[in-house]
């Protein structure tokens, strides 16, 4: 396998995550008992486990690795780490213990996993490294708490041709540059999906070669059909750019509906493209229910006939986003906001400040929220502003209507 | 732009320094960032990367990835298309990395 042949042997032979790599190494060079563990977040394929590995290697650490393949019972890490975390002072060795993939830990099959790690974690007696691929897992979340965090990001395509070019090289294979693009196009910033798509791009003939990479350039990226379709000049290209796309139906209007609210359309015309993507949607749950698959084909032209007249051209852009910047932005500063709040609450009255937030704060509105001189004279005795007085008098405005 | 946006800009990531301006590293979120930005300045704006080997600004309009690469959610490093198109690029690469780390 390539992945294994040309992976890299050194720290430097990697590509992407620059920064993240230095201040790992940084981590493991100056780590001294007591010190928080690390834990590697990002998307796979970006290097974590890797780094690891190669890390533990230069600084000739001793690399005790659990991953998702095996059993990650109490009862079995304690069998597996139990004799380095008791030896360890003896030797003076320096060893690493490495658990891959903590976000696959379940509680169920895992019995009791999750709190060895938090022991191991609070032990602190040797370097402790994490690694998973998403942070919003309520087990991951507690780990990062108690965690020195390395965010990991997807590796740029520039970064992933150049990695493939130089595998090209060393192994004398030769890749059109349209068939390189083609590799990094589909990896979407995944090296252990480039190179496998490298491998078996390599061995093929030129014919089978070329014939590949124009069957797989017909099909567009969501993306780059909705780009389409959005900028078309008329009905016919609209349509054509959707269909080049070969996503399941409901991402298409989940991504129609995604970029209209983006946009910054206003008024009536927001209501017309929205009222079309409601019926492109009620179409695709219909079929669902009904089962009438074949009615599918006649998505796309709903789409580009109803969705695209609606909308004034180049008016609208892809966007992923769920929901509309501005919105995002004021949720943020809000919850910022609540967050001060709480904290400033739990002081005067000994408890947590998501205690004071979610049983407290309520309970408080309800008494002094209709006054709007009481909740002044409330923020100030908090030593708060006047952002904080906003949004002590929206929420009031929201329990009184709950409460109502 | 105002003290509760300059302190959300900071929380979400972003470095201020006096001499040489704001600076969004790995941990930065960029997608917050561009938000408060965005509601900040009231324009489009976009990020551009640093090339990793010469430190200048990645043309992005001129790469050929331009229209697949999400800058926000992708490593804030890449190249620019002088050192891409030189032979050494890989050899430079970890050579810019080595001096970084030492």
């Amino acid at each position: 396998m390539w992945v294994e042949r040309y992976g890299p042997k050194n720290i430097k032979d990697m590509v992407g995550n620059e920064e993240t790599r230095i201040s790992f190494l940084n981590w493991l060079k100056d780590w001294k008992k007591g010190s928080k563990p690390a834990i590697l977040i990002g998307p796979p394929g970006t290097g974590k486990t890797t780094l690891v590995h190669l890390a533990a290697d230069e600084l000739g650490y001793n690399l005790i690795e659990l991953n998702a393949s095996d059993v990650r019972t109490k009862d079995k890490m304690t069998q597996k780490l139990g004799p380095t975390l008791s030896t360890h002072s003896l030797f003076n060795g320096k060893s690493l213990i490495f658990l891959d993939e903590v976000d696959g830990m379940y509680y169920r099959q895992d019995r009791g996993g999750i709190e060895f790690v938090q022991e191991l974690i609070d032990s602190g007696r040797v370097p402790l490294v994490m690694a998973a691929n998403i942070e919003d897992d309520k087990k991951v979340i507690k780990l990062i708490r108690k965690s020195k965090v390395f965010r990991f990001r997807r590796v740029v395509p520039r970064l992933v041709e150049l990695y493939i070019e130089d595998i090209l090289k060393k192994d004398v294979a030769k890749l059109s540059k349209e068939s390189i693009r083609l590799i990094v196009r589909e990896a979407k910033g995944d090296m252990r999906a480039a190179i496998n798509t490298a491998q078996s791009l390599a061995g093929l003939s030129t014919e089978e070669l070329s014939s590949v990479v124009s069957s797989r350039n017909l099909a567009y990226s969501l993306k780059e059909s909705f780009e389409a379709f959005f900028n078309a000049d008329s009905q016919e290209e609209a349509y054509k750019a959707l269909i080049a796309s070969k996503v399941p139906p409901r991402d298409k209007v989940k991504i129609a509906y995604l970029s209209v609210i983006n946009s910054g359309l206003k008024g009536d015309t927001l209501i017309k493209a929205l009222e079309k993507i409601g019926e492109a949607d009620k179409i695709v749950n219909m079929i669902g229910t009904t089962q009438e698959w074949r009615l599918l084909r006649y998505l796309d032209r709903l789409l580009a006939y109803s969705l695209f007249n609606t909308l004034p051209k180049g008016s609208v852009s892809y966007s992923e986003e769920d929901m509309p910047w501005n919105l995002k932005v004021r949720m943020w500063n809000e919850g910022k906001v609540l967050k001060d709040i709480g904290g400033r609450l739990s002081k005067f009255l000994h408890i947590s400040s998501r205690e004071a937030v979610s049983i407290f704060m309520p309970y408080l509105l309800v008494v002094i929220g209709k006054e709007k001189k009481s909740l002044e004279r409330f923020i100030r005795l908090l030593g708060l502003g006047e952002s904080a007085l906003k949004v002590m008098v929206k929420e009031s405005e929201r329990v009184f209507l709950k409460v109502r | 732009m105002g003290r509760d946006r300059f302190i959300s800009l900071m929380k979400a990531g972003l470095i201020y320094d006096r001499s040489k301006g704001f600076k969004a590293e790995a941990d930065s979120n960029l997608v917050i960032i561009t938000s408060i930005l965005k509601t900040a300045l009231d324009e489009d704006f976009e990020f551009v990367p640093k090339c990793f080997v010469c430190n200048s600004s990645v043309e992005c309009y001129l790469c050929a990835y331009c229209h697949i690469c999400d800058v926000k959610s992708s490593t804030p490093d890449c190249l620019c298309n002088k050192c891409m198109d030189r032979e050494d690029t890989f050899i430079m690469y970890g050579r810019t990395l080595m001096k970084k780390i030492s």
